[in-house]
Parts: structure tokens; sequence; C-alpha cells
């Protein structure tokens, strides 16, 4: 300390020789603004060093009136600006802090508090700026994957849920973590926020971390904080970024050629399959082919002509259309701006940004504009504060392109001719016969058909937050919260005139009249539906905060608050008949009447009709108490407890509530007097026991159903329907989660991070039971089940090389498991195998099972199974009657061991990071071919690889084609153990190269200017599973893209 | 002063806190009271009732199980469109020993027996006053008819017969009798399954009104009618003359069939909308392919035993070119066959009934009096009997020209084939070989569903 000082009033004197000279004076902060002592202020052009004071002051002479000077500050980043002589104000300099260096400095917020991550005893995770930056991306989400510890985010839909932290605990209740947006739930779309204007996010995922939040934490609780003006300093940041993204392979789901669908086509037509549809009343579409083969057979076409035809047809792939004309490479740009600084009784903070998204699919898009304001100003010598937030958002989605329906020997482009016409829904026949009598042209094209829609969602969000702290006693402050919140979700689908959509509508409410002229039910002109979603939102909260150390060895902090909330949710849809976009108008239209179908006169139906409103209310009413000890800052000990109620449809009112807690134990053992590894200069015990909730909506006591108007009734008359049966014994969900975490760094961070072990017990969980439906309902929701889980997070940071070429690692990795313990269910095997939904006492939640496998039969190629332990091909009886100990059990469906190594080098400006994650021990079934009633017509690539004669089934597992429809065999062959595949998986998530100007050649402009490169979503690196199929990515993969972003402050 | 000013200061905002605090404490009742969602609603008011028995899905269109017409002998399907049906459908229509059942035609009728018995649990917390007596009555009679209906049409479909003279000790189903879905009840007998319908049909008649507005709401007639027609099923034919006697005394119309337009899609007109003078109580069949297929048509050899200037040959079928002759006359007047309640078949009833008890006259009068309106004006030939015995077997062979298409020839092979008389072997020829089905077959009972089995223990049919 001393010698710190000797230097400054060496420097100092050394300043004040020098006559004429300018005076550059600043203060240095860390992270949560806390001045930082003993910072290293390089003076560049002449490389002179001065050291900051204990307020983390400095000053510097020069005998310019403008320098630029270099901070240094160990786990921080080093920044280089430009100070200028004249500035009249205390100039603060923030240092940003480097990646995961500062485990014993983080500040973490959960939206109630913000306190040192020192002085906690809970699991928390922070990200950082550094880190919420290091991907380039539209939303927060993929900001948040990957790099998070002990966080999943579940791409395939089967597996439920998106985002899951620490695995499930719940099995059909909300299993999405909770979002705080600025100290209150954000409810809207996770998508929509900008990742630009988010400061830090921090996950909570034991329950002293999140039993804070209470009966909406069991899932865990991601906290974001918005950016926020840290200094009075005025400062500019812009960052801009455009993707470019591959088209998305449309291959990659194997179909079968062109070629055998024919093939298929013309064997069901010798077999007399299209009989039916040939002679339908209501005048079914027959494809090409099969038409081509009714000519033939009908002698309206010779054998010769017919053949030739259709061996055209086997060529074409509409897949190649479709990715040529209807998809194309994608384009991201991103624009960001932001604006902050203050005076010293105000800070504030402005951004904007903009967005622009063109999706792969033609005709779809997608932008998004945001603004940011806040402000905080401080009144009565900083006793008060006020915090004043205002956000606006304002996103559109463009959904014009409606996709394909098609076979698969279509063609959407037909040379000069533009768009030829592709047979769907009614026979052509049919259709050309009606268009002669004046009904409108009733042909289809995929690709002309884009033009035809507009259909657009228009989702705005519009918040004000506001909260005015008093500093009662320096040890005591009282604070009340309010946010406004309001958003909407515009939602308007035009169909145009010209649509097939709307000229078919029009067609099929067309009736002839006795004179030849035609009567139109539906108006022409378009259709617009429109669904508009309202949601408002008001919190309120009232908070006090004490803090106060008595004497050097005794701290009490404690917060205690009520808050109340409400959002309540309208929608409404409407739909306008005869729409004309050039008066925005529409006509009326005949609901009421059922008038015969023309393609089939013997049909009646109403006119569509699809108005509606909806009206939703959720409110809450929750006290709560966090406080902790802590003695010598060796000991902490934690306790919180919280009261939920909310109003929950018919419950009683003494299980509205749910009282929830945790209490929590910390010991610092680094500062224990007997400590002594020098090595380790932070070891840090941490245990937490706790209980969180769950909430669900939909549930009730009492038996409860809803109206419908009577518009689809025949009779007109308004009908209720049963909606839940009555459940008297309904309770809130009940997680306790208990974790034991050590903490750990090597002198000078060489290596540092956490191990935490934890355990969870689930009970009250809601369970949906399939029931015997003698009982009137097929399937029984109630607080039936039980489940339990353990997990392990690790994390570690290296530093592997300091100095010219700095390389780091960052190692994440998960283990969660979980087991149902308690689940009523019936014996019935099959629905535990189809996409393991059903729990099953002492699997996992969500578990692959199939059916034993016996090969091929020689002589037939069906697939063999086993009933009671002997081979049998009663598919039927295998799977009706054998017992879940008959299945093979393959293991969960959601990895249960997972995470990622991030590697990170740095050379001088440039620095290099590359994201590896891994997902182990889960399964899938792979799909194949399933025969259905058509031979399997459209269906899977598999059925080339098909049984065809004896002693294929030596060289293949594909069944054969059965002689009759069999659907039982498609489902036991569907998930059969054959098809049962690993998951395990290494993934190559992404690459970041970056180039961070030198100061020196910033210029005058910036104070930093950063240039990235990245490279995303590029695929497996290793698999375990020879299928070629991305276990993540089942229907689709997610396209490679490339990204180049700039950032600069100045 | 100043420091009285900064102590106000200082307490003033917790007590904000504290005043929020309380009056969110003190208003939190009525806070949580609100409803999450507004559509939603307990079910307590006679309006609520009713709607429920009013549910479009469950009631109006008031489906009925199906699979028994499509085992029955009266449409056929061609090889061809057999091809088409789902496995479920063609099993039943071949007769398969391995016919897994599917499970709409046992579900379909114990959710109506659900929505039933939650207003009749939920009707007797209503106090009945004049006010609302005669409402109250109506829809707890309408309650009482719809459970009996649904049990009924499980009877027919999942249990062996009643015979009169014996003890009907064979498995019955399951019959809930309360809106607790925690309980189970088991199969009971067949005795006891007809014991509920007739009591709960005796009860209906009571409560229901002389007339209701909508089809799909049963009167006293329809509740007669439905009694009729479960007494003929069991065999009961002396009540079940009676039962139709009492609905035909007050509503006894029938339709001329000269007068309808033979030449429109259908001949009968949209029958929830526009009525139909014949119809007491609009129920249907649930749709499935077998019934709606362009493949399926009417057996030749029922065909040939209509009359050349028997009107039904144009009313009832259709010849669309392919050589099927596709039954089109639903009185529902749309593609869902009509499986309700209609006064023609109360005359058959009654006429089978008269003819059994040897009442030729009074049999052969009600059996003229429908079919004189079913021919050519003037072409009909009024039929005579010499005996009682062949007047019943014309009224059992116009029973089923009538019927055809309503789901009942199904019930009607069960009763007869306890007649050695009646009793016929049912052939079909499937791919260019025939099969049949013996009289009395443990195939005249269907599979309970495996989804029923699965999470309730009781007993499976035999087959």
């Amino acid at each position: 300390m001393n010698y710190k000082i000797i230097i400054i009033l060496l420097l100092l004197s050394f300043g004040t020789k020098v006559y004429g000279q300018h005076i550059f004076k600043a203060q240095i902060r860390g992270s949560k603004n806390a001045p930082l002592p003993g910072a290293l202020v390089t003076d560049i052009s002449n490389e002179k060093k001065v050291s900051t004071d204990e307020k983390g002051n400095f000053s510097l002479t020069s005998d310019s009136a403008a320098i630029n000077i270099r901070i240094g500050y160990v786990g921080y980043k080093v920044k280089t600006l430009r100070l200028f002589s004249f500035d009249p104000k205390q100039v603060v300099i923030n240092l940003e802090p480097l990646d995961n260096q500062l485990a014993d400095i983080t500040i973490i917020s959960d939206g109630y508090q913000s306190l040192p991550k020192e002085r906690s005893t809970g699991s928390f995770v922070q990200l950082d700026q550094s880190i919420i930056n290091r991907r380039i991306s539209a939303n927060i989400l993929s900001r948040i994957e990957d790099v998070t510890s002990g966080l999943v985010v579940n791409r395939n839909p089967a597996a439920g849920g998106n985002i899951s932290i620490r695995g499930q605990s719940t099995l059909f209740s909300n299993r999405a973590p909770l979002i705080i947006l600025d100290n209150f739930p954000y409810e809207g779309d996770l998508n929509a926020i900008n990742p630009n204007d988010i400061e830090s996010i921090t996950v909570l995922k034991d329950a002293a971390a999140a039993s804070i939040w209470g009966a909406r934490a069991g899932n865990g609780v991601i906290v974001l904080n918005s950016k926020k003006g840290k200094s009075s300093e005025a400062k500019v940041g812009i960052f801009t970024s455009l993707t470019i993204g591959a088209k998305p392979d449309i291959y990659y789901l194997p179909r079968m050629s062109s070629s055998d669908y024919i093939d298929i086509e013309a064997s069901l037509f010798n077999s007399g399959f299209y009989k039916d549809a040939e002679t339908s009343l209501s005048n079914i579409a027959i494809s090409p082919v099969v038409e081509l083969l009714i000519s033939k057979r009908d002698g309206k076409i010779s054998q010769q002509d017919a053949d030739r035809m259709i061996d055209q047809y086997r060529a074409i792939d509409v897949r190649e259309d479709q990715r040529k004309y209807m998809q194309r490479t994608s384009v991201d740009q991103q624009y960001s701006l932001n604006i902050s600084g203050g005076s010293g009784n105000s800070l504030h903070f402005i951004s904007g940004g903009f967005d622009k998204n063109l999706n792969s699919d033609v005709g779809n898009s997608s932008n998004r504009i945001t603004l940011n304001a806040n402000q905080v100003n401080y009144f009565f010598k900083r006793k008060l504060e006020l915090n004043t937030a205002i956000s606006f958002l304002q996103a559109e989605t463009n959904n014009n392109n409606q996709g394909l329906i098609a076979y698969s020997y279509a063609r959407l482009v037909d040379g000069s001719e533009g768009y030829p016409n592709v047979t769907r829904g009614l026979r052509e026949s049919f259709k050309n016969e009606m268009v002669k009598k004046g009904f409108l042209d009733w042909q289809y094209n995929p690709l002309a058909d884009i033009d035809q829609n507009k259909n657009s969602l228009v989702n705005t969000e519009f918040r004000i937050n506001t909260s005015l702290k008093y500093n009662i006693f320096p040890f005591l402050s009282a604070s009340i919260l309010y946010q406004f919140a309001k958003s909407s979700q515009d939602q308007s689908n035009l169909q145009r005139e010209n649509s097939y959509y709307l000229r078919n509508l029009i067609n099929q409410f067309t009736s002839i009249n006795a004179d030849g002229s035609l009567t139109r039910r539906v108006p022409i002109g378009g259709i617009l539906d429109e669904s508009i979603g309202n949601s408002i939102s008001h919190n309120l909260r009232g908070q006090l905060a004490f803090d106060k150390s008595i004497g050097s060895d005794h701290n009490v902090s404690a917060i205690a608050g009520a808050e109340v909330r409400q959002m309540v949710t309208n929608s409404s849809q409407t739909r306008a008949y005869g729409y004309s976009e050039e008066y925005v108008r529409s006509s009326t239209v005949d609901y009421l009447t059922r008038f015969p179908l023309s393609f089939n006169t013997a049909q009646f139906e109403n006119i569509p009709f699809s108005d509606g409103m909806n009206q939703l209310t959720d409110r809450f009413l929750s006290y709560y108490v966090n406080a902790s000890y802590s003695y010598k800052q060796r000991y902490i000990f934690s306790a919180s407890t919280r009261l939920d109620q909310s109003n929950l449809f018919g419950v009683d009112a003494n299980k509205k509530g749910v009282p929830l807690y945790s209490a929590g134990l910390a010991w610092n053992i680094a500062r224990e007097p007997f400590y002594n590894i020098g090595f380790l200069p932070l070891l840090k015990l941490r245990t937490t026991y706790g209980y969180s909730g769950n909430v669900f909506r939909s549930l009730s006591a009492y038996t409860t159903a809803s109206y419908s108007n009577g518009t689809i009734s025949s009779i007109k008359l308004p009908f209720a329907q049963i909606e839940s049966p009555p459940n008297p014994s309904l309770r809130w969900e009940k997680i306790r989660m208990v974790n034991i975490a050590v903490d750990f760094a090597t002198k000078g961070n060489r290596i540092s991070g956490s191990i935490e072990y934890y355990s969870r017990k689930a009970s009250d969980l809601l369970g949906t039971t399939p029931v015997a439906t003698s009982t009137g309902i097929s399937s029984f929701r109630g607080n039936t089940a039980d489940t339990k889980g353990y997990g392990i997070d690790l994390t570690l940071n290296t530093q592997n090389i300091k100095g010219i070429v700095g390389w780091s690692t960052n190692l994440l990795f998960s283990v969660a498991m979980d087991k149902v313990t308690a689940y009523p269910a019936g014996n019935l095997n099959s629905a535990y195998i189809s996409g393991g939904l059903l729990p099953v006492v002492g699997k996992p939640i969500g578990a692959i099972s199939s059916y034993a496998w016996g090969g091929l039969d020689p002589s037939t190629g069906d697939p063999i199974g086993f009933l009671n332990g002997v081979p049998s091909k009663d598919y039927t009886k295998i799977i009706s009657s054998s017992t879940l100990a008959d299945l093979v059990y393959n293991g969960p469906a959601r990895p249960p061991v997972y995470g990622s190594i991030r590697n990170n080098i740095d050379f001088g400006p440039w620095s290099f990071s590359a994201n590896i994650s891994y997902r182990f021990g889960y399964y899938f079934h792979r799909p194949s071919i399933s025969y259905g009633t058509t031979k399997g017509l459209g269906g899977h690539s598999d059925y080339t690889l098909r049984w065809k004669n004896p002693g294929d089934e030596s060289i293949t597992s594909v069944p054969s084609v059965p002689l009759v429809a069999n659907t039982a065999r498609d489902e036991f062959y569907k998930y059969a153990n054959v098809l049962t595949e690993h998951g395990d998986n290494i993934r190559l998530q992404d690459i970041n190269f970056s180039y961070q100007l030198p100061a020196d050649k910033t210029g005058k402009v910036f104070r930093r200017l950063q240039v990235s490169v990245y490279l995303n979503n590029l695929g497996i690196i290793w698999q375990e599973s020879k299928s070629g199929i991305d276990p993540d990515f089942q229907s689709a993969l997610l396209p490679k893209s490339i990204a180049l972003g700039i950032r600069g402050d100045f | 002063m100043k420091k009285q000013k900064l102590l106000s200061d200082r307490i003033s905002i917790p007590i904000t806190i504290a005043l929020i605090i309380s009056f969110t404490m003190s208003c939190g009742k009525s806070f949580l009271d609100k409803k999450p969602d507004s559509a939603l609603v307990i079910p307590q008011s006679l309006d609520d009732f009713q709607a429920l028995l009013d549910n479009y899905r469950y009631f109006v269109q008031n489906v009925s199980p199906s699979l028994n017409q499509t085992a029955a002998d009266d449409l056929l399907i061609s090889d061809a469109g057999l091809k088409a049906l789902q496995a479920h459908e063609r099993d039943s229509y071949i007769w398969s020993k391995d016919l897994q059942m599917f499970s709409v035609d046992w579900d379909y009728p114990y959710r109506q027996v659900f929505y039933c018995n939650i207003v009749l649990d939920g009707i007797e917390t209503i106090d009945v006053s004049d006010q609302n007596r005669k409402m109250y009555n109506a829809v707890k009679g309408m309650a009482l008819f719809l459970r009996a209906q649904a049990f009924f049409a499980l009877s027919q479909t999942f249990c062996e017969p009643f015979i009169p003279s014996g003890n009907n000790e064979s498995l019955g189903v399951p019959l809930p009798n309360t809106s607790d879905v925690t309980k189970r009840f088991d199969r009971g007998t067949v005795a006891e399954v007809y014991d509920q319908i007739v009591s709960d049909l005796t009860q209906a008649v009571e409560l229901l009104p002389e007339k209701t507005v909508y089809l799909s709401r049963p009167s006293k007639i329809a509740a007669n009618a439905l009694l009729s027609r479960a007494y003929l099923s069991m065999g009961l034919y002396e009540e079940a003359g009676a039962a139709a006697n009492d609905a035909l005394n007050k509503y006894s119309t029938l339709i001329d069939y000269n007068a309808l337009n033979m030449s429109s899609t259908r001949a009968f007109p949209l029958a929830l909308s526009a009525g139909n003078a014949e119809m007491i109580y609009y129920s249907s069949l649930i749709l499935n392919t077998f019934s709606s297929s362009a493949q399926t048509g009417v057996a030749p050899e029922l065909y040939s035993q209509y009359e050349v200037s028997d009107l039904r040959k144009s009313a009832f079928f259709i010849n669309k070119g392919i050589g099927i002759l596709n039954y089109r006359g639903s009185y529902s007047g749309d593609a869902y066959l009509f499986c309700g309640l209609a006064t023609d078949e109360l005359y058959l009833i009654r006429a089978e009934s008269f003819a059994r008890k040897g009442n030729i006259a009074a049999a052969m009068q009600d059996l003229n009096t429908l079919l004189v309106k079913r021919y050519k004006t003037g072409t009909y030939v009024a039929r005579t009997a010499p005996s009682a015995q062949e007047a019943l077997a014309i009224i059992l062979t116009e029973r089923r020209k009538e019927l055809i298409g309503r789901g009942i020839r199904w019930s009607d092979l069960r009763r007869l084939n306890r007649e050695p008389q009646f009793s016929v072997t049912l052939k079909k020829t499937v791919d260019g070989k025939e099969i049949s089905l013996p009289p009395n077959d443990l195939r005249y009972v269907f599979p309970i569903p495996l989804s029923e089995l699965a999470y309730h223990d009781i007993p499976q049919n035999p087959r």
C-alpha cells in the first residue's frame, strides 16, 4: 500500500515540475461500479505508467490536451481510450471483466436484490457481456445455450419443453423456466427480446437461489437485466451484423423415389385400391399417374403413350423444384445503437435496435424494432433513488409460404408455360367440367400461391418500469416497484381472391341453378382472418431491505416484501369474407344455413365460421422474506420463505396458497486462520435445502365446462362441453432440492470452477393417467405422481497459456438423472412405447422402450416379435398384451450427460473461440417405412431396402410389403428395437474469430472497434448412431450459417 | 423541527409499504376469486345442465355404435372397398376372431353416460319450485333417457342377448351411476343392464314433456318408443307392443313416399333443421368408412325383395353406374345414418306384438297402414296372412326392408336367432371365398376394447 502512495506522490511531484502541462484525472471502476485500486494506467504515447489509489483514482499529466491511455487490471479486459484534459467533470472509466475469472466478486441478481456471489449460498450462473456477445444471433435463447452450466436446450420436441435447467422435475405442468426481465416475470415471447439490450443473465438453479420466486420457480429461473447507464461519461455503442444461412437440406429426411412411388401406385391400381376414389360421390382427387392408368384401362389412351408419360414422371422429384423455387439462403441483419451518460445525479441509457431476417422459405421474413430508455435519478444526497425505464418492441413475422402439398413427381415450374397444375383436393376431370360451367379456375400451384397469401404476425410490447428507493438509514432502505406491461399479438392472414384456398372454398360453395346460372355462397374476394391478442399486466411490489454489519465479524442482510400481480389476456378472432384490399371492405355470408357442396351435392356444410373471443386472468399475491447472516465472512447462513396465492379456478381458498421455504449454509474455508493451502486461495463449501413449486392453470377441483355458441350445432343452440371432471383433492406441485457445492480457484485463477451435486424430489406432481373409458373420460389428471432426480454440474475454467498468446478453456459438464417414483398407470405397454410419453415407475421421465426384435421371417419378410418369450407374428397381441417386462428398455429420451468445451485463444488483437457441445446417454427411434393401407406410398426411402426375396433377411431388417394392410405390423416395426438408436453425439457448435483494432489504430473516433466472424451450426463431429440422423434435429437440420459482426464504442 | 421532518420522511415509506401489504391482504380473498378463464363455468344451473345435454358432439349428433351395422348383412362392400377399410371395420365385416375393437363404439356411449351423471348428480342440488319444475323435470328426464339410450346401445354390442325365459346372468357392461370418475364398476349381469335401462326409461316417461321443439330433445313419446325398442330386443313382445301403442296413441304420422322428390340427391330433408314427419327423436350412427364408401351397397338378396312399385327402391338406393346400389335413404337427410326413433318402427313393433299374440287382423292392419305409404299410389295390395305364424314372417321381412340402415338389424338377428324358424346363418363372399356366421355364434358379441381392459380389470368377451 505504502509504495503505491509513494509512486503516486512521485508521479504527482514529477508532473508538477513540468510547466504548462495538462492534467488528466479519472476514476477506474470494475464490476458493479466498484472502484478498482491498483489498476495500471499507461500513457500510450510515452509508456508512462501510474497506478490508481484506494478509491480507484489516478491522475496523469501530458503536454498534449488529449492522450490515449491503456488501463490494465487483473481479471479485467485491457481497455484503451482517449482522455481530454478539459473534461470538467469527474471521468469514470469502467473496465469490463474477463470471462469467468471473477468467481469471487461477481454480482448476482435474482430479480429482488443484487448481492455479491461471495455472500450467497445458492447455485447461480452468471453470464456477462463477453459471453452474451460471443454468439451472433437474433434471440437471447441461443446466447445462453451451451455456455450455462446445467442448462440444456432440447431440440427434440418429443423430449418436451424447450429449455430445461437441471433436467426435468414436472411431468405435465409448465416445464419452462421462469423468465424474469428487469425484476418482474416476463410472459412474452423470449425470441422477441433483443439480446443487444441485455447486460447480464443470471440463471438460478437450486432451491435457495430460486425459492425467492416461489411457486413458479420449480423449473429454475432465468433473470435478465437490461443495460443501464453506468457512468456519467457520454458513450455511444454500435453493433451491426450480417448472417447468411445455407439453404436447408431438403433431402435430409429420406423419402422414396418417384419411381418407387409410381410403382406402388400402379400396384395399388391393379389391386383395385382406387376403385373407391374413382367411384366416390365426393370426386376425390386422383393423382396424375393413376388417372393415366385409368385412361389406359378404359382404352382412352394407348398403352405406349401411357407408359411413356408415366416414365417421364419417374424422373421428377418435386423436392428439386421445391429447393430451387421455394427455398433460398437466409439473410439476417442486425443493427443496434446505444447512448449512455449522465450527470452527477442522474444516469441514462438509450438504445435502439433493428433486425431484419429473410427466411430460408421464400416469402417468409421477419423484422424487429426495439427501443429502450432508462434513467436513474438521485435526490436528497442520494437518499432517494428513482429509476424509470420505458421499452418498446415491435416484431413482425411474415409467413406467406404455406408450404407444399404435392405428390413426389409434381412439377412446380414448367419451362416457359409458367405454373403447372398440381393435383389437389378434387379430381381434375370434375374440376375442369365445373370450370366450363363457370366455376372459378380450380388449379393449384404452390409457387403461385406464395404471392396470394399475406400472413403476418405483429408482436408489440410496451413496458414501463418505475421504482423508488429510499435509504431510510444507511442500513435500511425501502422501495416500491411498479411495472406496467402491455403486449399485443396481431395476426393477420389475408388469403387473396386468387389463392387456391379461396378459389377452392368459393367453388365448393357454388351451386348450379336449374337455368345453368351459378349461385356463390362464399362471395368473390379475399378472406381476411385476424386474431388479436392483448395482454396487460400490472406488478406492484413493496420491499424493505436491511443490511448491517455489527462489529467487524457480523453481517446481517435481509429483504421482506409483498407483491401483487395481475395479467389479463384478451383475445379475439374474426374473419371477413369477400375482403377487398383496395377498398378495405368485406361482405356478409350466411353462416347458419347448411349448403350442399358442389363436389358432392349430398353433403351439406356451413360456411366456415371462425370468430371467437377469450379472456384469461392470472392473479398472484405473494409475500416473501429472505435473510442471510455471515460471521467473519467465513460462515454464511441464509434462509427464505415465500407464500404464493393465485386465483386457481375453483380450488378451496386454503389450497390456493403454497408456503415454500429454503435454507442454506456456506463456509469460506480459505478464510479460516488455519487454512494454509497457498495454491488454492479460494475454497468455499456451500449447501442448501429448500422447496419450490410449479404452476398449472387448466385444472380445477370442480367439474368445469365451457360454452360454445351453437354455430356448429345442427339445432343452432349454444351448448356446453365438459372441460375437466371434478377433482376435489387438487394441490400445487412441490419440489424439494438439496444442493452441495464447492467453489475453488488456484492462484492467479489458472484453474477455477465449481462442482455442484444436487438431488431433487418432486411430489404431488400432476400426472395424466389413462383411465378406463367406461368412466366417461379417457384420461385423468391429478396430483398422483412423484419423481426423483440427482445430478452434477461441473464448471472448470483453465488458463492453459498466459502471455502473448493466451489460451483458456471452459469446460461444462452436467449429469442430470431423473426417475419416476410414483405414477398410477395401467399395465398396457403400448402406451409407453409410442414416444415414451407415459411415465413408467423406476424409469426416467421420457424413456425409450421398444419391442424385442426377432428378425425377418425368411419366407415372407414379415417382422418377428416375441409373445411370452416365444417368436410371434401376432402383432396385435404383441402390442396389446405383452407387459412392460416384455419390452426392451433402451434408456432416457433426453441426454442425462451433457455439456460443452469452449477453447479461447488470444493473440494480441486477435481472438479465436470454438465451442464443442456434447450429449450422451440417450436414445431415439429412427424413422423407417410404414406401409399403412397404401403399401407405403410416399414413405421413407428404406422402402428400397425392403425384404423382397427369401435370403434378403440376412441383409436387411426392413420388412416386406404386407399382403394385407396391417397397421399393427407397422406399429410393431416402428417401435421395434432394430430401429432404436443411440443419441450420443459431439457437435462443433460454433466458431468465433474476432479482431479488436489496437488502440492506436482506432483513430480518433472509436474507443474500441471489434470485428467478428461467426460460424454456427457446424454440425456433428462424432455420433454413435450410424443412421446419419442428427438425434437433436430429427425432422430438419439447422442450416450452417456464417455471420460478420462489427462492434464499436465511441 | 427539521429532525422531525426527516423522521416523518423516514417512516412514511415503510408506512406506505405496510399499507400496501395490509391492503393486498384484506382484499386478497376476492382478488383471488376471479376466474382465470372467463369462458369456464362450473355447471350449476338448469340452463347449464340443459346446455350439457344439448352438446352437439355427444348428444345432438347423438352418435351410436355402428360396427354392428358393418357386421350385419343388409349392406355389403366390394372386395376393393373392403381393402380400403380400417382393420377394425374390415375385421367386423368379415367376423374375424382377431377383431380389435375400435374404442369409439365403446367410448361414446360412456361419454354420454358421464354427461348424464354430471347432470343427474348436479340437479340434486337445485331446489324445485313451481317456477322451475317444468324445466327441472325435462332436464332430469332427458338425462335419464340419454343414459338409458347409451346403456341400450352398449347392451346390443357388448352383451349377450336377453333371454325372456332365462336368468340372464351372463356378463353385462359397467353401469356407472355417478360423476365420480375415480369409481369403477364391474360388468354385472345382462339382467342388471336391462333393469337399469327399463328403470331409467320408466322414470323418463314420467318426467319428460309431451312435446319438444327440437328433435334432438326427447319427449314422452320418444321415451315410450325407446322403451318399446328395448322390450322388443328383450323378447318381451307384450310390453314392447304396449309401449309402442302408448307412443302411437300420441303420434302416428307417416310420410307418404309419393310426395318425396326422388330426383334430389337425398329423398329426405335435413331432419334437424327441416324436420321429418315420421321422426320422434333424432340419433345417428358413428360415421365410418364402411357406411360412407361408394363401394358399399344393399345386399342383392335384400334388394330383390322390394317390389317394382315399391317407392323405397328409389328413395333408399341410388345406382351410380358401377353396379352397386348405394344406400341414401337416411332419415337424417345427410351422410349420417339415422338410428333414432320414428313412427314406422313403432308400427312394425306393434304389428309384431299383435302377430305374436295371434291377433292377425290388428297385426296386418298396422303393417298395411305403413306399407301403403311406401308404394306408388294405387299399386299397393294389402297384405293378408292365413296364420299368425305367416303374419309374423311377413312382418319380419317387411321390418328388415323398412328399417335398413338404421342400426337395428344386428339386434334383430341376435333376437330372432333364438327362434329356429327365423334363425339364419349369415354369408358373405370375400375375395371369391364364402364366409359365414352361424346363429348365436360368440361373434354376435363384440370384444371390449383393450383400452378399457388395460385400466379396468373386467373380463373380456370370448370370441
